[in-house]
């Protein structure tokens, strides 16, 4: 799906236009808003996943420590 | 070949249509000569009587009730990825028929016309109903024009009533579906709203989605062919999958659980939707249909859609239960649960 | 089978969900005021209202948590008079009204303005403002007029546009403005008499606009922990989660979960811009908050041109609500929707009473819409059957 974009707000001196090519952006109304920070989301992603596999250790614990 | 159009003296002297045109005369016989009979090319709608005769022996080996639809067909634009006003009321109606098991046979076709329409225009949509007809293997019989003031109507409104014949022993009705059911669809959900709103332009969006606008007439044979007793069939048009599935629901006081996850959506389908806040749910199909069918025939119908090129993406989407009765509830992909109720009013883009 | 859309997706990933659920089960017993009634948070943002239904996320919790739904759908605090200027506006002959669809059905104390167009004014809904823009430029004859509204979400985008026309001297274009700024409705949810509310998750978007110092000044001030979140079903369950961690240890500061899109100090062009072209005015009225101060905006003098209220004379209306409307009671999270006499009964979303009836992002349509709509009408003929005998 392709909508022209007003880039103005993710745009400035370190990250000029043509810097822009292949960005995820976050678009609201018609302006891109924010760039969305990959490694962000993957840290928030990872984080997730730990935080899952500790669950799982914390359970397993249990029920070996209920059995034995 | 030597049709009307061909006679020198007949052309249309003008390339749009005035309010002549609608007025009973000259004008008037050489548009329907040259547009309609010329078009729509079949020995019913030749000798141009004021009434189609239809052969009812012809009708009667064919099954032992009459199904009859009609159905009115505005659309902007008239011409749109994937289909156009023709085509939408030649299939809008045979699918009409086709969903209470009936084999479509005969469509008329009224046309309120916008004085000011291109000629061309209306050759092209008058083009694409003949060949969809005979995609669904129906004749157009018999028809009426009228010509309206500029404003008085938006270029174009068709109107097509059908006639088709129920095979012995089909029983389809929304009042059928029972706890244990399997819900089925025939393929991805609202690419027709997609289309449209994207046809439209007033979002300046720019996508490739195509309308899925087709006659489902020859896939509701396959499937009856693998389960004579389907219980429930709707063509899920305007109000989208959620309202024919709350129908259901209501009409067979039962709840129908739809796993979210197993929804067919495209993706660029469910970009628009991101995007502007719609609920793909809610937005109009013109190809797809949702069946209702006893769970120990499901894997049977399923083979069979998918053999048919208008449900090679059919899917099973949930089963009937119990309770709640006459609620249609969304399990998501979340785990959790929500209402799907019937949408009020117009859907509209949610945007802050 | 559906291919994935990237970056959001992945945030709607079930299999994540479960960890941060058990996770915040296993906290709940230890936070002593948990023990005694259902810790309250507060989701201010209706954009999470919407997450929170379309994902049934209130079921996953476990009960002693219960979710307030807050104002900020702009849709819903929109104020009757401001909706019937707007109307008027849309009815002049030469107007091309441009707004946002769900503004459409917002009702005023006569029509909406899907009422107004049916009756003949000429309203067109855009996906952008420089939608509107553009139909100025495709209509010189007639005079545009956007309604603009929202929080600081859509105040950069309206006053980009603005600039835009001011460059390209677009007289026929103006803006109906009746943005709001989202410090001070939040303080006027915490400020409500008797508001017991644990904690904030704070709106993303705006988050992504302002940075996140405004919102850290509330915490301070307020002791209440926030968390500044996104909108997919894994964002909410982790703030939620994030939430509750504070409240165990005691601690009320802002954190930050949209990581991907909230900077510290939000997005220097869109507040440039803003400040170029609004200002803060002095109070504004809001739909069941009353008149907020400092919680409005409007249009600079030097961009006096573009402000179609000093373009047309648009009348300055107060209209007061319903008697029977509690729109107010719910913002605030005092009642919850099927509490209030009119849900379902005088108001439904065919024909709303009150705003949160209106917008999808509504608490009361979402009630409506997505809960169990026969067993809360039971549970409020009980409430008043009780009230009645006591
Ligand atoms: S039910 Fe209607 S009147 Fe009552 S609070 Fe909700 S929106 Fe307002």
């Amino acid at each position: 799906m392709q909508r022209p974009v007003n880039i103005t707000c993710v745009i400035d001196e370190d990250h000029p236009v043509d810097a822009c090519l292949g960005d995820w952006v976050l678009v609201h109304v018609g302006f891109a808003m924010s760039r969305i920070d990959a490694q962000e989301a993957e840290k928030t992603l990872a984080l997730l996943a730990e935080l899952g596999e500790m669950q799982q250790e914390l359970d397993a614990m249990q029920s070996n420590g209920g059995q034995g | 070949m030597n049709r009307p159009a061909d006679k020198p003296g007949q052309h249309l002297a003008a390339d749009t249509i005035t309010l002549a045109h609608g007025a009973g005369g000259k004008a008037m016989r050489q548009l329907i000569d040259t547009v309609f009979v010329a078009g729509f090319a079949n020995n019913l709608l030749s000798p141009l009587e004021d009434q189609a005769r239809l052969d009812l022996d012809d009708l009667l080996g064919e099954g032992d009730q009459l199904a009859m639809t009609t159905d009115c067909y505005v659309v902007d634009p008239l011409f749109f990825p994937g289909g156009d006003i023709g085509k939408l009321a030649v299939a809008g109606t045979v699918n009409d028929l086709a969903v209470g098991g009936a084999i479509p046979r005969y469509l008329s076709c009224g046309m309120i016309i916008e004085e000011g329409l291109p000629l061309d225009t209306l050759r092209r949509v008058v083009a694409s109903m003949k060949s969809t007809a005979d995609a669904a293997g129906v004749r157009i019989v018999t028809g009426d024009t009228k010509v309206v003031h500029r404003g008085a109507a938006d270029k174009l409104f068709i109107n097509t009533a059908g006639i088709g014949v129920i095979p012995r022993g089909i029983h389809i009705a929304s009042q059928r579906a029972r706890p244990g059911d399997a819900i089925l669809i025939n393929g991805h959900i609202g690419d027709h709203g997609a289309a449209i709103a994207d046809a439209r332009g007033e979002m300046s969006l720019h996508t490739d989605i195509q309308s899925d606008c087709r006659p489902l007439n020859a896939l509701v044979q396959t499937m009856l062919a693998a389960c004579p007793d389907i219980h429930c069939l709707r063509d899920a048009t305007r109000g989208g999958v959620a309202t024919v599935l709350n129908e259901f629901a209501q009409a067979s006081d039962a709840c129908l659980r739809i796993d979210d996850t197993r929804l067919p959506i495209r993706a660029e389908v469910r970009g628009l939707c991101e995007l502007l806040g719609l609920d793909p749910l809610y937005l109009a199909n013109e190809g797809k249909l949702l069946a209702v069918v006893p769970a120990d025939a499901a894997d049977a119908v399923l083979a069979a859609m998918r053999a048919d090129p208008a449900g090679e993406h059919s899917v099973c989407i949930g089963h009937v239960a119990e309770a709640p009765t006459g609620s249609v509830i969304l399990q998501t992909g979340f785990g959790g649960e929500r209402i799907m109720d019937m949408l009020v009013g117009e859907q509209l883009p949610r945007i802050c | 089978m559906n291919q994935p859309l990237h970056l959001i997706d992945e945030f709607r990933d079930p299999a994540k969900a479960g960890a941060l659920i058990d996770d915040i089960r296993r906290l709940l017993p230890r936070i002593e005021r948990a023990r005694q009634s259902p810790l309250q948070l507060m989701e201010f943002c209706g954009g999470h209202t919407h997450t929170i239904f379309r994902y049934g996320l209130e079921q996953l919790l476990p009960e002693g948590i219960e979710l307030v739904h807050g104002p900020g759908c702009p849709v819903c605090v929109l104020p009757r008079g401001r909706v019937d200027a707007c109307v008027a506006l849309a009815e002049r002959p030469e107007v091309i009204l441009a707004t946002f669809g769900d503004a459409m059905r917002v009702p005023g104390s006569h029509k909406s303005l899907l009422q107004a167009k049916a009756e003949g004014a000429d309203v067109r809904m855009v996906y952008s403002p420089l939608d509107a823009l553009a139909l100025a430029r495709k209509h010189p004859e007639r005079q545009v007029v956007f309604f603009a509204l929202g929080f600081e979400t859509t105040m950069p985008s309206t006053a980009l546009t603005v600039l835009a026309a001011a460059h390209e001297q677009i007289e026929n274009f103006s803006l109906f403005c009746n943005h709001i700024t989202t410090a001070p409705t939040i303080q006027a949810v915490l400020d409500t008499p008797g508001m017991v509310l644990d904690g904030f998750l704070a709106p993303g978007h705006v988050g992504m606009v302002i940075g996140t110092g405004p919102f850290r000044s509330i915490a301070e001030r307020y002791r209440k922990p926030m968390v500044i979140t996104g909108f997919e079903p894994l964002d909410i369950l982790q703030s939620l989660w994030m939430l509750i961690k504070q409240i165990a240890a005691g601690r009320a500061e802002v954190e930050n979960q949209y990581q991907r899109v909230v900077r510290r100090d939000g997005n220097a062009p869109g507040l440039t811009a803003m400040a170029t072209v609004f200002e803060p005015h002095s109070t504004c009225q809001l739909r069941g908050l009353g008149s907020i101060g400092e919680s409005g905006v409007r249009i600079r003098d030097s961009y006096a041109r573009f402000d179609a209220e000093r373009r047309f004379k648009v009348p300055d209306l107060t209209i007061a609500d319903p008697a029977a409307c509690q729109c107010g009671e719910v913002i605030k999270g005092a009642i919850r929707p099927w509490q209030c006499q009119a849900f379902g009964n005088s108001c439904t979303p065919q024909a709303p009473l009150g705003a949160l009836m209106v917008s999808s992002e509504g608490a009361c349509a979402a009630y409506y819409n997505y809960g169990n709509l026969p067993e809360l009408l039971a549970r409020q003929r009980q409430a008043q059957q009780g009230a009645a005998a006591s």
